[in-house]
């Protein structure tokens, strides 16, 4: 399948009183047409940051240092980040849903005002077609009486509905990349249900793409095809889902599966915690970011700098000199 | 030591126990009024939690699971009495403290102890770590001298794993997970027979999470006593850390079973949907795994759904759901649901 | 690093998951406080001009270079010069050196009624924000009658009722800025009083006053505070206002107010004489002024952990 979008050794830096902090640094990734991909990793790992410099919606003190982003064969670090070519990609061609639907959403805007916007701006459609449209894009995405909640402002609907009008809204431009940024984190277990299956369903109609960022492991595990696992703002490891779930080969990886509970565990099984802290993003040591909480660290790991992502199967890549062989089950 | 009979690997009949029970709510309704106008009159009930009834062993960890709206802090609110009860009563060690006035409850303020959900507002910004943990020291003059206090401080600060050295730092100082640990010592201090952990790790990153769990557990495994009721919405960290789960639905226990039996044999149907909602960190595993995605959304505890709350949303409900409110009834004896779909154990056919 | 405990019960060794190591430097409210204060430049202007305001009113006597009650009717009204600066007034008496005096007078007054007025209203406001209800309700509405009084028409009020002096202008003054404080102490509680922190020393059996003295009043106060500084100006100014009319200091005391009402006679004449404590009261006004705003924004929790 054809490459939707490349980014190439991507840096984003910000530089604050602690000192330049590196939260995005040298990510490369891929995503394929029609292709749902999730990044996984914890607070402060860059995953969202990578994904708001995609957008170039990175503000000072933020800056992108280097990098390509390569969408459609057009690389996007040539425009202006607030030029012309951009907004002209930004919600048409690359739509983005954040966690927090409220802040997203203009408070003093109706949700129908806040649909046709995008449609009349991106579609050059009428007020009147895009009426028609923003009415079918609510029901689409499961809002009873689509007709009637146009009217509404946001502050009328609940969690769940109001990231069903974000979803809506992205979905507006029939896509090609859709970015879901924690997109059920605020919201709950069954209504995350919902709307992942929505989501889903809806990428496949309109043959969009889907990068799911997200904490959460299982998420991950229900959806997406590959996946990218950043730690202090690098991807430590990448690969088919399946990969990297039955044979994760960095430790990161292996705790992270180790340490969450799940609702299939036998009992008495215990939690193996990742000891420690996540890494200072601004005082980030030259070796490996994850050593001082690695169980399986040697002597190499000590002097050398941290390694390049490294081969170890087909599609599957991980950085890490110890490779420590996966766990099973 | 004291055999603990609450413990997984001793499944006591539920009436059959005859140790004692920490904590005793039977029936707590806990309604909060919508004032409108000019002179506050009363129009409506929000009502938050309508009729649940729980019991706690000494020494078992009982679980409570919902999502938001669901009433579990509210149920856990009122059994520390930060609300009072509308009707219900709370009971606990023996003592019935729902209508009992401030300064009474002061002994039972000290033997029950609450971790919160937020590990950043729990925390007064202009204390130092060691003055927060030592807090319930001083309000209820546990120890005459500032020397034991301190004492105590750091022996705290080391049962929950931080350095007694850094007792003289502010929370700003501290990692989210430090935080919650800082939390969890304060609840220790006075030695408390009940701790209701409130969401205690879901604001944690998830390599911190697993940290925080373990603690909780190692705790109550070395406080042979200590017994918790543990909120969260999340249940495969209920399922993990409980003797027994209680799930709620707007207001209402719909099932009560120990973590095994939930799982592999849940009856309730919204308990059926909740675990499903559940994502499995395992492709493997979610290929092969029934979806049940349910429509709409939870209907406002202000006008509940008459009858069952949960028929308008559920895939198996007949018209009598509407009509009749189903009670908890035992299908087995570690095994209760409210739904009149499910039939008594010697009616099920296998 | 192992730790064994003492309590018998507890019977494993823990080790400790968090250790000074593993935590950041630590990080200081205070030098935060300063930094941002610091970048402030205009802040810093008003800084230097209340230090130097207090230094004048400390050391006056020293600075001061003539006596400044002493009457000199063979050299009245005498224009600026290298001996009197700004000259002298209608009975001789040097200008510069009354300035001076000034100065102390209306920081002493400044200070004690904002002092006053704070500790009233900030415990009043303390108590309407914790306890709502009717206790908010009649603290509220007493605020509200006394806002309803302008300010100066209370002082004068009070001065004609209970007569010049010093004691009787901070007490009048000070009632005047009881409402603010009180309102913004109760807006404060109400707000601080929603954090988990307080509800866990209910919780824990903690009494009301301490919650209240311990947890709530500190984490409140810092609004107050720039509320406080900045009415320093204000205060000033209505001292200021107050002596103009003739309600205030009285004479002989030096008071930039009542320096600015005789100097007003002479203002085509010998302008300097109402002008140079006109200058000094602007300059305070616009020191305390500059500061109180600097104060908010290295207060402003908003910006807290940004810079």
């Amino acid at each position: 399948m054809a490459i939707l979008l490349e980014v190439r050794n991507l840096r984003t830096q910000f530089l604050t009183d602690d000192g330049l902090i590196k939260a995005v640094d040298d990510v490369s990734y891929h995503i394929d047409e029609k292709e749902i991909i999730g990044v996984v990793g914890e607070s402060g790992c860059g995953k969202s940051v990578t994904q708001l410099s995609v957008m170039r919606l990175i503000t000072p003190p933020g800056k992108i240092t280097s990098g390509q982003i390569i969408f459609e064969g057009d690389d996007l670090m040539k425009y202006e980040a607030n030029g012309p070519e951009m907004r002209s990609i930004r919600g048409a061609k690359i739509a983005m849903i954040f966690q927090e639907p409220m802040t997203s959403l203009n408070p003093v805007l109706t949700i129908g005002r806040q649909l046709t916007e995008t449609l009349e701006l991106h579609l050059k459609m009428g007020k009147s077609a895009a009426n028609r449209r923003a009415a079918e894009l609510l029901d689409m995405v499961g809002i009873p009486c689509a007709d009637t909640r146009l009217g509404d402002y946001p502050h009328q609907f609940s969690g769940g509905m109001r990231q069903r009008a974000m979803i809506a809204m992205a979905l507006s431009c029939n896509p090609r990349l859709v970015i879901a940024d924690e997109p059920t984190t605020a919201l709950d277990v069954t209504t995350q249900a919902q709307l992942l299956e929505l989501m889903k369903a809806l990428v496949e109609e309109f043959h969009s793409a889907l990068v799911i960022v997200t904490h959460n492991l299982g998420v991950v595990a229900r959806y997406a095809q590959r996946i990218y696992i950043m730690y202090a703002g690098r991807i430590v490891e990448s690969g088919t889902c399946k990969d990297i779930f039955r044979s994760p080969r960095h430790p990161y990886t292996m705790g992270l599966l180790n340490c969450v509970p799940r609702i299939d565990d036998r009992e008495g099984r215990e939690l193996e915690a990742i000891k420690g802290l996540p890494p200072n993003l601004g005082r980030l040591p030259g070796q490996c970011a994850f050593l001082p909480r690695c169980e399986h660290a040697v002597d190499r790991c000590r002097v050398e700098p941290w390694p390049e992502l490294q081969a170890v199967a087909d599609g599957h890549h991980t950085r890490c000199f110890v490779n420590p062989p996966g766990m099973t089950g | 030591m004291k055999k603990r009979p609450g413990h997984r690997h001793h499944e006591a009949l539920h009436d059959a126990y005859t140790g004692d029970w920490v904590l005793e709510v039977r029936d707590l309704k806990v309604y909060f009024p919508v004032l409108r106008g000019l002179l506050l009159r009363k129009v409506a009930d929000i009502k938050a939690v309508d009729g649940v009834s729980l019991r706690v062993r000494r020494g078992e960890v009982l679980g409570l699971v919902g999502e938001s709206g669901c009433g579990k802090t509210t149920v856990a609110r009122s059994i520390i009495r930060v609300y009072r009860p509308t009707a219900g009563r709370v009971i606990f060690e023996g003592t019935d403290i729902t209508d009992l006035p401030e300064r009474k409850l002061k002994p039972v303020r000290r033997k029950m102890a609450y971790i919160f959900q937020d590990p950043y507002g729990s925390l007064d910004p202009r204390q130092s770590a060691a003055s927060i943990i030592g807090e319930p020291l001083v309000a209820h003059k546990v120890f005459k001298s500032k020397q034991e206090r301190r004492a105590r401080v750091d022996e705290l600060m080391g049962i929950v794993g931080l350095d007694p050295c850094m007792g003289g730092r502010f929370p700003h100082e501290f990692s989210g997970g430090q935080r919650q640990r800082i939390g969890i010592a304060r609840a220790l201090a006075c030695n408390p027979s009940l701790i209701i952990c409130d969401e205690p790790v879901s604001a944690l990153d998830v390599s911190i999470q697993a940290q925080v769990i373990n603690l909780l557990k190692a705790l109550q495994k070395e406080f042979v006593d200590l017994s918790y009721v543990f909120i969260a919405h999340d249940l495969a960290v209920v399922k993990h850390v409980s003797d027994r789960i209680a799930v709620m639905y707007l207001g209402h226990v719909v099932e009560t079973a120990t973590p095994g039996e939930l799982c592999d044999n849940p009856r309730h149907p919204y308990t059926k949907a909740l675990l499903s909602a559940v994502p499995v960190p395992d492709p493997f595993v979610e290929e092969t795994r029934e979806r049940i995605v349910l429509t709409g959304e939870v209907p406002s505890p202000l006008n509940p759904p008459s009858g069952c709350t949960f028929h308008q949303r559920c895939p198996v409900a007949v018209p009598e759901c509407s009509r009749v409110s189903p009670v908890l009834k035992e299908i087995d004896p570690n095994h209760q649901v409210a739904c009149i779909m499910v039939e008594r154990p010697d009616e099920r056919s296998t | 690093m192992i730790w064994r405990t003492a309590e018998k019960r507890m019977t494993s060794t823990v080790e400790y998951v968090a250790t000074i190591e593993e935590v950041p430097p630590r990080r200081s409210e205070w030098r935060r406080l300063v930094r941002v204060f610091w970048r402030r430049k205009l802040a810093v202007v008003g800084l230097v001009i209340v230090l130097a305001l207090i230094v004048v009113a400390i050391f006056g006597p020293l600075i001061a270079p003539y006596d400044p009650y002493k009457t000199n009717i063979g050299n009245k009204l005498a224009p600026p010069s290298s001996e009197h600066w700004f000259g002298t007034d209608a009975v001789g008496r040097d200008t510069l050196s009354r300035v001076v005096y000034g100065a102390r007078t209306s920081l002493v007054v400044a200070l004690g009624a904002v002092l006053l007025g704070a500790v009233i209203g900030q415990l009043l406001g303390l108590l309407a924000g914790f306890f709502g209800g009717w206790v908010s309700h009649v603290i509220m509405r007493l605020i509200d009658a006394l806002m309803s009084i302008p300010m100066i028409v209370l002082a004068l009020v009070i001065s004609s009722v209970l007569g010049g002096g010093i004691k009787n202008v901070i007490i009048a003054l000070a009632i005047g800025g009881i409402p603010g404080q009180c309102r913004m102490m109760c807006a404060q509680t109400m707000s601080v009083k929603e954090n988990d922190y307080v509800l866990a020393g209910r919780t824990m059996g903690v009494s009301n006053w301490r919650i209240m003295l311990r947890h709530i009043y500190p984490n409140a106060f810092a609004p107050c505070l720039v509320i406080m500084t900045v009415s320093l100006g204000a205060t000033i100014l209505a001292e200021a206002g107050l002596s103009f009319l003739g309600a205030g200091i009285n004479a002989p005391a030096a008071a930039w107010g009542s320096m600015i009402k005789d100097g007003y006679k002479y203002l085509l004449t010998n302008p300097v004489l109402s002008i140079a404590p006109g200058v000094f009261i602007m300059l305070a006004v616009f020191g305390f002024n500059m500061f109180g705003d600097g104060l908010r924004d290295a207060l402003d929790p908003r910006l807290r952990g940004t810079l």
